[in-house]
């Protein structure tokens, strides 16, 4: 499957277009590598990771537009504050409820992993909310 | 606690309040989305925790955010409009627990839940 890249699936740009390119794609999870352009902290390795779960939601069946945003963050697991990078970004479907998706997350740099959680992405009709 | 985030900032023993500066805001935003601004519901995250820090530092507890325990999202924010954050400590025995909101227009538009160990 041809996985369109980041910059045409999402509707972020830089500077808050965080994720480079995709690293690996299984239909229920994602890998891609963030931008090397600065350092990692926990906020932006989170949006990163957000960026990351939009891509994969936008690639399932019946999944999400672009313009999905963020219904809730839960269990979200600061390992590291700030990181020097090169970073990684995993997204793995947890479940879908109704149009609401729900991602697992995870942030690595090399080996060492930085941040986890979930995310709950929902079409902007749903929830009127942050991206 | 970042000085350029907040325009104004009134810590005491029983919470915390803090209105976000616009310009930090619009830097925020920036590319999230050029058509549409918005904060990131990320980095709203970011500066709760800042401010729930410093409340806690207020009241004399040491730590740093260890998990965003839920966060939920219920309103846009923009970076043209007011955005004023509100932090109370709900648990301090143990790891600190503290609940801070986002309002925007007067209503509430975000709130979390985070531990500090």
């Amino acid at each position: 499957m041809s996985i369109p890249t980041p910059e045409r699936m999402l509707r972020h740009r830089p500077p808050a277009l965080l994720v480079d390119a995709v690293l690996s794609y299984t239909g229920t999870s994602i890998t891609c590598s963030g931008r090397r352009d600065g350092v990692w902290t926990w906020p932006r390795m989170l949006e990163g990771a957000a960026q990351t779960a939009g891509l994969l939601a936008g690639l399932q069946p019946d999944g999400l537009t672009n313009m999905a945003v963020i219904a809730e963050y839960r269990g979200v697991l600061v390992h590291a504050h700030e990181s020097a990078g090169p970073v990684r970004f995993t997204a793995e479907v947890e479940r879908r409820l109704m149009r609401f998706w729900r991602c697992r997350l995870a942030v690595h740099t090399g080996d060492t992993l930085l941040l986890e959680g979930t995310v709950t992405l929902a079409p902007p009709s749903d929830v009127t909310e942050s991206g | 606690m970042s000085a350029e985030a907040f325009v104004e900032t009134v810590v005491t023993t029983d919470g915390a309040r803090a209105t976000l500066r616009r310009a930090h805001a619009r830097e925020l935003c920036n590319g999230h989305f050029p058509d549409e601004p918005l904060l990131p519901g990320a980095y709203v995250l970011g500066l709760m925790a800042d401010l729930a820090g410093a409340l806690l530092a207020e009241r004399g507890i040491a730590g740093r955010l260890a998990e965003v325990v839920q966060s939920s999202f219920l309103l846009p924010l923009r970076p043209h409009a007011d955005v004023e954050l509100h932090a109370r400590v709900e648990n301090e025995s143990g790891a600190a627990t503290v609940t801070v909101e986002a309002h925007t227009r007067g209503r509430p538009a975000a709130r979390a839940t985070l531990r500090f160990a």
